[in-house]
């Protein structure tokens, strides 16, 4: 048997160049498909984690009826004990009370719809984190005059620095990443910092004043100190009207987030919309997001009557089908990839067949079955879609890690495109996954499938034909 | 000769060449029918960008684009507009009121930006009075007083819809060949009226089994749609001079674009209204849309117009939505990247059968060799089999994408199915492919330059053949 | 001026193991309208020979001369289009391109020489007639006998209008009726339009026709005769 096998590996070498050439294809397949997948999967998972963990939660308990009708009005009462039991489920990791509504902001004469979120500072701080968010420094035009009024600063510093006017940043590290300085150079970030510092802090459970994105920020042109106008609808129809001061600006990584959001302190917000003890939702992210579904059903029966539990794609409809969407057409290019190495593929055995025939003859004229003869031909593909796969599969993998930890990061207007459309610019590669794989046997099988018509003919291999040749 | 030299080679093993062939064409079929997919897309966007949201050029104060203020309107609004008048490109004008305000009923509340506008300009600019949903009233036609156009999104928002099946519905239902058996098992519901789709839904499934919901039920869900049209919707504003204002407006109509954002922003009132509650004078007026006869003048009636009024913000559509803007800049390129990588693929079959062919020929290659035929000659007689081996299939696969082209933009191809994904981006769920003479033309390009770049490789063994070798025959 | 002049010919194959002298110091004239046959055992190297004189092959010493011009010092480059205006080649299978028809076959190497359009029609028409396939012009190889196919061949090899024809082992696959055929027409040419052929062959039928045999024996040309009008068959 170890026979067979060796013949078979060293048939496959005969013909370097049609060997090779085949292999590549099969590359190339499997590389692009790989590299492309996992583009799509990881902006997909990308963009659950800027929307979906970051702020919504892959599961909310909610009032039954809050889903199709998300008014104040489907407030339920969040009692300690219920948050206890959410909390004490082996798949959640952290369980928090909100209350979100809608309302009118205005500063002046400005004025936009955001979305208020009444939130527990401190429990907050394990789901959304806002504290991690917050805005520390901000170079604004005036700042920047001023900084550049230094005229030691090199050059290209310069220009670094004029590209980022009206950028906030929550970190000093990532000011001094996007400066392109080094932690050498502390002399001129330590400046830069002090002169951008932004005043702020993040909520505390009695505050009085609210947090707002950034870019909320920047549009009302309201900073930390100025105050708030909100109006909106309260529990059953009741007006809610109140002025806030800022205590801080928090910076969210989805741009669809960031231009609206207004946090608050969780009771404010209930004085706020005329609420009792209520909350509109309780935010959940999980610690095996693969088991989702089975912790919803879990969830669901701690109050069946009352409320349900929703996850994010019952939540955010639109977002699974964009994903959806973009995932299918992904899969129908690469059928079509595929495809064509499949007549590739199809082609080169039938070459090599035909080539060999007279030999075939001669091998079964002297005795070998036809059946042994097929299974080396069929070993000697296996072989080659086995190289050209692992091949692939070996190139593609530095390529997803490093595209994983070190994303594509998009500039100019396109980055602008997919901010304008609430995304940000960045395509990060998903890590080792099933789809790796799958794409290894989807062109294994392949391979098999292409070579089964050809291969068949041997079993009908005629030996005076094949000697005499055509 | 040599040209029907590697003609008449191509066609020497059939079995061979026809696998390739093959495999370009379908290629190729696919390249086209993506191409023309991506350009029908690209198309509707365009056309809903600039014929529903944009315009071709809007002109606003450059102060009101950093900052919506009230009072940010547009210097010399008067003298623009005369100028448009005169300016032959331009095909209409409409100048409009923008204020950002918040909406509720009783039901339900949402931030709505209200658009005064002068309703016949309007719909020399915006075909969005052409999208009003059926059932869904009209667009300021029988005003009355404070009306007011929302989108369907909007509506939803503030629950002015609703679901509702009537007598009427079911008959519209039956003739539009729903069973009428499928019809009697909704009589437990019928007049019942429910405020959310899902609500609705929840009771059509106590009646209806999963197959029928499949094939009905989208027609089922359309046909009990109920709007409230004359509903009152309360509007809180602040006005020039800072002060709160409430005023209710009637839903006079009810619109519905493949942009959903736009849906979910915009809602349009008549000008006097607005102008009036908002304490703003005759001529003052934040936007200027302007729509031209043709699309290509775009920039440079930008220009002029810049030129003449250059303390006005005059923007193009390409800039106001850049994502439209972005992608029909780099259409092109996308649509050849994709081909160019579909015969990537292709080249390696191409390759190998070509090498094939070579090795099989190597004593009549030596002969010719010997009798005189230089390597210029011999590389062109390969290159030149290769090149015709690739374009019979590519060929062929333009022709049959084309095909395929022609009947699915008479229909249009309906996405639906994830068509609220692509609204949600503002790009239309149905789609009608169409493809220009130029495409044909650079794909048929790229397709000689691969079989020249595949020919490479088997011609160079060809040409590394010794014709003393070649030629010798054992006896 | 003689067609070709050979001067002190070595040609030495060497390989790793073993050194072999196809070619051994040959001097070797012939002049215009000769009709020679190069005859030898396998491995007396007349293959080789032949292939050197045809310019397919470059000699590790020595000359060789058409017409005065001394061949052995062009480039592989140069020698390609030497060949194609000045020798014609007859092999002993596979001479013709099987996509083309007889017409087409012929046409092909004037085409490549530059010839105009009326001036290979009429040619083409002319060679073909004389070689006695006027009426098989249109035919493909496939559709011709080994006999028809070889004719052909010294067609095509005359219509380039070369100093000299080779034609190696030309009537090995042929039976003896289109051999004497073949050999008949040759001959024929040779007389009225003074064309030099030479042959390397093993077969008799071909000897006898000969003008003059060149006897090769281990790279040595060790008998070179005239034969005169009346021992020829």
């Amino acid at each position: 048997m170890k026979d067979i096998f060796k013949i078979a590996w060293r048939n496959l070498w005969r013909n370097r160049r049609r060997t090779t050439i085949t292999a590549a294809s099969i590359f190339f397949a499997i590389f692009f498909a790989i590299c492309m997948r996992s583009f799509q999967l990881g902006t997909y998972d990308f963009m659950i984690k800027q929307l979906i963990e970051a702020y919504t939660g892959y599961l909310q308990v909610q009032q039954k009826d809050y889903l199709d009708d998300p008014s104040i009005d489907n407030a339920f009462e969040a009692s300690p004990e219920l948050l206890k039991k959410i909390n004490s489920d082996p798949n959640v990791k952290v369980a928090v009370p909100r209350i979100e509504s809608f309302a009118l902001a205005s500063t002046g004469n400005l004025s936009k719809g955001v979305m208020v979120s009444g939130i527990s500072p401190e429990q907050e701080r394990k789901m959304s984190n806002p504290a991690h968010q917050l805005v520390r420094y901000r170079l604004t035009s005036q700042k920047i005059a001023l900084i550049l009024q230094d005229k030691s600063i090199p050059a290209e510093t310069v220009d670094k620095i004029k590209s980022l006017e009206n950028q906030s940043f929550i970190s000093k590290s990532n000011l001094m990443t996007d400066l392109g300085l080094t932690p050498d150079d502390p002399l001129l970030l330590d400046k830069i910092c002090k002169l951008t510092t932004m005043k702020g802090r993040y909520l505390q459970a009695d505050d009085q004043c609210v947090l707002i994105s950034d870019l909320l920020s920047k549009y009302l042109k309201a900073n930390v100190g100025d105050s708030i106008v909100l109006m909106g609808q309260g529990y059953q129809g009741v007006s809610a009207a109140n002025i806030y001061p800022i205590c801080g600006i928090v910076k969210l990584p989805s741009p669809e987030l960031d231009n609206k959001l207004v946090y608050m302190p969780i009771d404010q917000a209930a004085t706020f919309f005329s609420l009792t003890g209520q909350v509109t939702s309780i935010a959940i992210n999980l610690k095996n997001t693969d088991a989702m579904k089975e912790t919803q059903k879990r969830l669901a029966y701690l109050d069946p009557v009352n409320l349900s539990v929703k996850n994010w794609e019952e939540m955010n409809p639109t977002l699974k089908q964009q994903i959806q969407g973009d995932s299918e057409s992904g899969k129908v290019f690469l059928a079509v990839l595929y495809i064509i190495i499949f007549f590739g593929v199809f082609g080169t055995v039938q070459m090599m067949i035909s080539e060999r025939w007279r030999e075939f003859g001669m091998m079964v004229a002297i005795g070998m079955k036809r059946g042994k003869l097929a299974l080396i031909v069929a070993i000697e593909m296996l072989f080659l879609g086995f190289i050209g796969a692992v091949s692939g599969m070996l190139l593609a993998s530095p390529c997803i890690v490093i595209g994983h930890y070190y994303p594509y990061t998009m500039t100019g207007e396109m980055a602008r495109m997919y901010q304008d459309m609430g995304f940000a610019p960045v395509m990060p590669m998903a890590l080792f996954d099933s789809y790796f794989f799958l794409q290894g046997v989807v062109i294994f099988l392949m391979v098999i499938l292409a070579s089964y018509l050809p291969i068949r003919s041997i079993m009908k291999l005629n030996v005076t034909q094949a000697l005499h040749g055509n | 000769m040599i040209w029907s030299i590697a003609w008449k080679n191509v066609w020497r093993n059939r079995k061979r060449s026809l696998i390739v062939i093959a495999s370009v064409m379908l290629g190729t079929t696919a390249g086209v029918f993506t191409t023309g997919l991506i350009i029908g897309w690209v198309d509707q966007r365009v056309k809903v960008v600039i014929h529903t949201e944009d315009a071709h050029i809007k002109i606003h104060s450059p102060a009101y684009l950093s900052n919506e203020e009230i009072s940010n309107t547009i210097q010399q609004s008067d003298a623009i507009a005369h100028y448009l008048d005169k300016m032959p490109e331009v095909k209409a004008y409409s100048k409009r009121i923008k204020l950002m305000t918040m909406a509720a009923t009783s039901r339900g509340n949402t931030a709505l930006l209200l658009q005064g506008i002068d309703v016949m300009k309007e719909k020399q600019v915006s075909e969005l009075y052409t999208q009003i949903i059926p059932n869904g009233g009209n667009f300021f036609e029988n005003a009355g007083s404070y009306p007011i156009v929302i989108s369907e999104k909007s509506a939803e928002q503030l629950r002015i819809k609703s679901f509702q099946l009537s007598e009427s519905k079911i008959d519209s239902l039956q003739k539009a060949d729903v069973p009428g058996d499928v019809l009697a098992k909704l009589n437990p519901i019928l007049n019942i009226r429910y405020n959310t789709k899902n609500l609705f839904r929840k009771d059509v499934e106590k009646y209806l089994s999963k197959k029928e919901i499949s094939n009905y039920g989208f027609a089922i869900n359309k046909a009990s749609e109920h709007f409230r049209l004359r509903s009152k919707i309360v509007f809180t504003l602040t006005d020039k001079q800072g002060e709160l204002i409430s005023q209710s407006f009637r839903v006079c109509g009810i619109f519905h674009t493949s942009n959903s954002m736009f849906d979910q922003l915009n809602a349009f009132v008549l000008q006097k209204d607005l102008a009036q509650l908002a304490g703003m004078g005759p001529n003052e007026f934040h936007e200027i849309g302007v729509l031209l006869h043709d699309n290509e003048a775009t920039k440079s009636v930008q220009q002029d117009i810049k030129k003449h009024f250059p303390q006005a913000s005059v923007l193009n559509w390409m800039e106001l939505a850049p994502d439209a803007g972005i992608i029909t800049q780099y259409m092109d390129l996308y649509n050849y990247i994709i081909m160019g990588f579909i015969l990537f693929a292709l080249a390696f079959g191409i390759i190998n059968t070509m090498l094939m062919a070579v090795l099989e020929r190597t004593k009549e290659l030596g002969m010719l060799m010997a009798i005189g035929m230089n390597h210029k000659r011999v590389f062109n007689m390969i290159m030149l089999e290769t090149v015709f081996l690739t374009l019979v299939g590519a060929v062929a696969g333009m022709l049959l994408g084309w095909i395929v082209i022609e009947i699915s933009s008479r229909t249009g191809l309906d996405f639906s199915s994830v068509g609220e994904g692509f609204e949600a981006m503002g790009w239309p769920a149905i789609v009608y492919p169409r493809i220009t003479f130029n495409y044909f033309v650079g794909i048929t390009l790229l397709v000689i330059a691969t079989g020249i770049l595949a020919s490479i490789i088997p011609a160079r063994k060809a040409l590394k053949l010794n014709p003393v070798e070649a030629i010798r025959t054992d006896n | 001026m003689n067609v070709i002049e050979i001067k002190e010919l070595v040609k030495i194959y060497s390989n790793t193991v073993v050194q072999v002298t196809a070619v051994d110091k040959v001097d070797l004239t012939i002049k215009k309208g000769e009709f020679t046959a190069i005859v030898g055992p396998s491995g007396s190297g007349k293959t080789t020979l032949l292939n050197l004189i045809g310019g397919l092959d470059q000699p590790t010493s020595g000359q060789i001369f058409v017409e005065n011009v001394d061949i052995t010092q062009m480039s592989s480059k140069k020698l390609i289009d030497f060949r194609l205006n000045n020798i014609g080649f007859v092999f002993q299978s596979y001479n013709l391109i099987p996509v083309l028809t007889a017409y087409e076959n012929v046409a092909f190497i004037m085409e490549m020489q530059g010839a105009s359009k009326s001036v290979i029609d009429t040619r083409t028409r002319e060679i073909l007639t004389e070689v006695g396939l006027g009426d098989r012009m249109n035919s493909r190889p496939n559709q011709l006998s080994g006999g028809q196919q070889q004719r052909v061949a010294v067609a095509r090899a005359m219509a380039s209008k070369p100093k000299f024809i080779i034609a190696d082992e030309p009537t090995a696959n042929l039976d003896s009726k289109s051999t004497a055929h073949l050999l008949e027409m040759m001959e024929e040419l040779n007389h009225r339009e003074n064309i030099t052929f030479i042959f390397s062959t093993h077969d008799q039928r071909v000897m006898n026709k000969a003008h003059r045999i060149i006897v090769l024996e281990d790279g040595k040309i060790v008998k070179d005769d005239k034969i005169p009008e009346n021992q020829r068959v």
